[in-house]
């Protein structure tokens, strides 16, 4: 069994314990340099691919996968190791939940894993305004904002952000990323808000991120 | 009742508010006919989707309007609240509708995880069975996502002291019993039934 097939079969059985222990012993003889590159964004892309191919994960089995994500940032950062060695940083990027949505695990979860691709991610929390997304995303100079919404009712107060971005000029400039479970059983909610572009779970992210970012260079260059 | 009274409209609830709908129906709506859709079905939205577009089908045929008193529980729910003859209560979740928007936010703002006293009965199969989360795992997930947990005391059941220590323990949170009024779930029911009255035809 590969260290990939091993740590996904902890995380099936939710045992955050087992995963780290495992993580451990790989980066004990081979580097915790490597271990994101190596074991977990392998591990992560089969995650997501299994995800969703049969959609079976439990919300224990994700929140672990975040977890194990979490744990191994964690321990690099402690170490003073450089995480840019196998992620140069990227971004900065702006994320949240929307006006009047409190619902904060996908949210955090995307954020975990977009970290340990190396973005550099500011995250504003729940219930946040549309004004406040995009006042940030100019303050910090990010080029990509992440909204999450989970239910239909929240999903719309998004159209206030596509708003905010549209009437300050921003158009292009700055990409609207969308997500949250309502969006994977809703066709055509992403352009019902005005969206650039969602995800089909938190795993999938770092790669909508990248496509939006270069999108807005390329907005950019070409205006 | 006899035969020949029919229901004035349906009212279609989450079973989550039984006690509490049931109790303002007998006081303040008792021609109305009331239905209820097990809690259950929020694990599986998808689930909930088609039982209830079957139900209020149903309903519907017969000439009834309905009042669905859910909170906006999964994704069709916009669809089936704008048929003809159908108004739901106004409210994100079913902790808006007993607590009121602004209470309601203050308090998720502060980090809380609601529990409803017909929820809290079941608790243990939700977190293990439907979420997959054992002791350690649920402890932080919650401690991740919350600050303490606030069990909405309705008034209408004992409060179930032992299933909401374990609760509590598994959650490894604080609690906190919050008395609360049925004044605004009363409120966004009454309120619907006029937007229905004035929005499709009923018997």
């Amino acid at each position: 069994m590969t260290i990939q097939q091993s740590l996904i079969e902890k995380i099936r059985l939710a045992d955050r314990q087992g995963a780290n222990a495992l993580l451990d012993a790989w980066a004990t003889e081979h580097g915790y340099e490597r271990l994101i590159s190596d074991v977990l964004d392998p591990t992560l892309l089969l995650i997501g691919e299994k995800w969703c191919a049969s959609g079976a994960m439990t919300l224990a089995q994700v929140y672990i996968a975040a977890k194990v994500t979490e744990d191994v940032l964690n321990k690099i950062i402690s170490m003073r190791i450089n995480p840019s060695e196998s992620h140069p940083p990227k971004g900065p990027v702006v994320i949240g939940n929307i006006e009047e949505d409190f619902h904060a695990l996908g949210r955090r979860m995307v954020g975990t894993f977009l970290r340990a691709e190396g973005w550099i991610v500011h995250d504003l929390g729940n219930d946040v305004p549309a004004t406040v997304f995009v006042d940030k995303a100019l303050e910090v100079g990010a080029r990509v904002i992440g909204v999450s919404a989970m239910i239909m009712t929240t999903a719309l107060n998004i159209k206030m952000v596509r708003q905010e971005i549209d009437s300050r000029g921003l158009t292009g400039r700055i990409q609207l990323a969308v997500g949250g479970a309502v969006f994977c059983v809703s066709p055509g909610l992403v352009g019902e808000v005005g969206g650039d572009g969602t995800a089909a779970n938190a795993l999938a992210v770092p790669d909508l991120f990248n496509r939006l970012w270069r999108q807005s260079v390329e907005k950019e260059a070409g205006a | 009742m006899s035969g020949i009274c029919r229901p004035n409209g349906v009212i279609i609830c989450c079973s989550v508010l039984q006690a509490e709908v049931k109790f303002l129906s007998e006081a303040h709506w008792p021609d109305r006919k009331l239905i209820f859709l097990p809690s259950m079905m929020h694990m599986h939205p998808e689930l909930l989707a088609s039982t209830l577009e079957s139900v209020l089908e149903d309903e519907l045929k017969q000439g009834y309007s309905v009042v669905l008193v859910f909170g906006d529980c999964c994704a069709q729910m916009m669809t089936l609240e704008a048929l003809p003859g159908v108004v739901r209560t106004r409210g994100k979740n079913c902790y808006e509708l007993l607590l009121g928007p602004g209470e309601y936010r203050r308090l998720s703002h502060e980090g809380v995880f609601f529990l409803m006293p017909e929820w809290v009965q079941r608790w243990k199969e939700i977190f293990t069975r439907e979420l997959g989360l054992n002791r350690k795992n649920a402890t932080s997930l919650m401690r991740d996502m919350h600050r303490k947990l606030v069990y909405l005391d309705t008034g209408l059941m004992t409060v179930p002291v032992r299933e909401l220590h374990e609760c509590f323990d598994y959650c490894g949170l604080p609690y906190e019993v919050l008395r609360i009024p049925l004044t605004h779930l009363s409120s966004s029911i009454e309120k619907a039934l006029f937007e229905c009255r004035n929005k499709g035809v009923q018997r």
